[in-house]
């Protein structure tokens, strides 16, 4: 076949496009650090990357609702806490009362006191959001009548929060369950009270009673938030090592192998500098050199 | 891309357009009228474009206006059985549409959810107080209830028709460019110039010039030897 200079040119030409071409993804792979910068550079990965990165996304709301859920499992671990520690204290009241019911009045204005107390207790907050009212979460759940009753505006709910895909951590001890629950430990206290002052022994005998089936509820609570907590980090660990088993294979998709896209680069250099060298040179052959 | 001239060996002269219509004859000529004449548009850049318009732009929008129009319905269908703070139920949470046609451009709330945020069902109790349905709306996004499986899937799948459309495409314009080169080569081995060969042509050319004037020259000495020899006498 002929080769005539404009052929040779456009060929040339063509070869410096596919070298530059070559270079430049190089060059972006290396400095972006991304193997799979757009769908069409690997479409199937491209699928992956989209999946995966979706699923980090969601990881990580899963891991806020873990943290929120811990936090709120620890503060209501406390709570119970202090509670367990006002219920002791009106149980030994009680008792002392029931040795020595003459000292009736400083008793019954202490258990009144703690009442109010425990109230307080049963209407927490975390975040802005009542404890202890089940889904009821924005008014106070427990209120106070005028004839000392409390009475419980809240319902049963346990509030779970998604930690996972088809995994939900419940993260509340609705009210109902414990402080209105199979006792209710305000109105205990104020039949107490009422027992105290009317020197009342077979009462007070009777509410001691029942305060000590409260401290049952109370530790049964107990036990159940320290389940919970107990799952966070179960899961928490779960997600961490999930985490890094996703975050090896989106490297894997997605991330340029280094050490290659930098030999990558600098052969595709060395190729275009190649052609650009022979080009010149062929470039400089004429047969006028020759001719004379 | 649109008239070639053809002189026909008779001697008629004509004007046609490349698919053949005829415009002029000699001295008659036929009227152009207005048509739709993208079917006409056969190669080049121009049927490029009415591709990407009429097939690949279509389908990326079917499958856009098919996830949107999905994600409505299936947020809607469970979201309209909670109840939201104010204690209603059967509300939407997206407009519904009618069909998948312009779904992703028409998507858009409820005027109730979009005037109040109370009105976003959260609780599968009728007080409204409760996260059962927003967890159940959460799980939607891995739940395999729509279009190819999970709406997860279906963008996925988006994602790659996309991908491997574009990657088809850039291995084709590889692949023309290469074909385009080897026909401009074989163009140019007919009807290209080497300068090599013309400089080669020109030296032959300039030595028959030399040969020929050697000979005249070579003749005209002989004239004038001849001429002399007359006049000496």
């Amino acid at each position: 076949m002929r080769i005539t200079e404009a052929s040779r040119y456009q060929s040339f030409l063509q070869d410096v496009g596919r070298a530059q071409e070559r270079l430049e993804t190089a060059q972006r792979q290396v400095s972006s650090g991304l193997r799979v910068a757009k769908p069409s550079d690997d479409p199937g990965a491209s699928e992956d990357i989209i999946r995966l990165s979706g699923e980090k996304n969601e990881t990580e709301q899963y891991s806020k609702n873990l943290s929120f859920a811990k936090s709120k499992l620890q503060t209501t671990e406390g709570i119970i806490e202090t509670v367990e520690q006002l219920v002791e204290r009106a149980r030994t009241l009680g008792l002392s009362s029931l040795s020595n019911p003459t000292a009736a009045d400083a008793y019954v204005t202490e258990v009144n006191a703690i009442r109010d107390q425990l109230v307080g207790s049963a209407n927490s907050t975390f975040a802005g959001r009542y404890l202890f009212g089940g889904a009821v979460t924005t008014t106070a759940p427990f209120v106070k009548n005028p004839d000392t009753s409390v009475t419980y505006n809240g319902d049963s709910q346990t509030m779970p929060l998604a930690v996972g895909r088809s995994l939900s951590l419940e993260t509340q001890i609705p009210g109902s369950d414990l402080f209105a629950g199979p006792v209710d430990i305000f109105q205990t206290l104020s039949d107490l009270a009422t027992a105290m002052q009317g020197a009342d022994k077979a009462g007070m005998d009777a509410q001691v009673q029942k305060i000590e089936q409260f401290t049952d509820v109370l530790s049964s609570a107990r036990s159940k938030v320290g389940s919970y907590l107990n799952m966070t980090s179960h899961v928490e660990s779960e997600m961490s090592s999930a985490n890094l088993a996703r975050e090896a294979l989106l490297s894997k998709d997605q991330a340029a192998d280094l050490a290659a896209a930098i030999s990558e680069l600098s052969t595709s250099q060395n190729a275009l500098q190649a052609t650009l060298a022979v080009g010149a040179k062929l470039s400089q052959l004429s047969i006028w050199d020759y001719l004379t | 891309m649109w008239t070639v001239n053809q002189i026909e060996s008779g001697g008629d002269y004509q004007l046609t357009t490349k698919d053949n219509r005829l415009l002029v004859l000699n001295s008659t000529s036929n009227a152009l009228n207005v048509a739709d004449v993208t079917s006409a548009i056969g190669n080049g850049s121009l049927r490029a474009e009415v591709e990407i318009r009429d097939s690949y732009v279509p389908k990326y929008r079917a499958a856009l206006d098919q996830l949107a129009y999905e994600i409505t319905q299936q947020v809607n269908s469970i979201h309209s059985t909670g109840y939201n703070l104010n204690g209603n139920t059967n509300v939407n949470f997206f407009t519904p549409l009618t069909s998948a046609t312009n779904a992703a451009r028409l998507m858009s709330l409820s005027t109730e959810v979009a005037a109040d945020g109370k009105n976003i069902a959260a609780s599968t109790s009728t007080t409204g107080n409760g996260n059962d349905t927003a967890i159940a709306l959460g799980n939607l996004l891995s739940a395999p209830v729509f279009t190819g499986g999970s709406v997860t899937d279906q963008y996925g799948s988006f994602i790659y028709t996309l991908g491997s459309d574009i990657a088809h495409v850039n291995a084709s314009v590889t692949e023309h460019q290469s074909l385009v080169l080897q026909l401009q080569n074989r163009k140019q081995a007919t009807s290209g110039v080497s300068i090599d060969e013309e400089a080669v042509q020109i030296l032959q050319f300039q030595r028959g010039y030399e040969a020929s004037a050697r000979l005249i020259k070579t003749v005209d000495e002989l004239i004038q030897v001849t001429l002399a020899m007359g006049s000496g006498s």
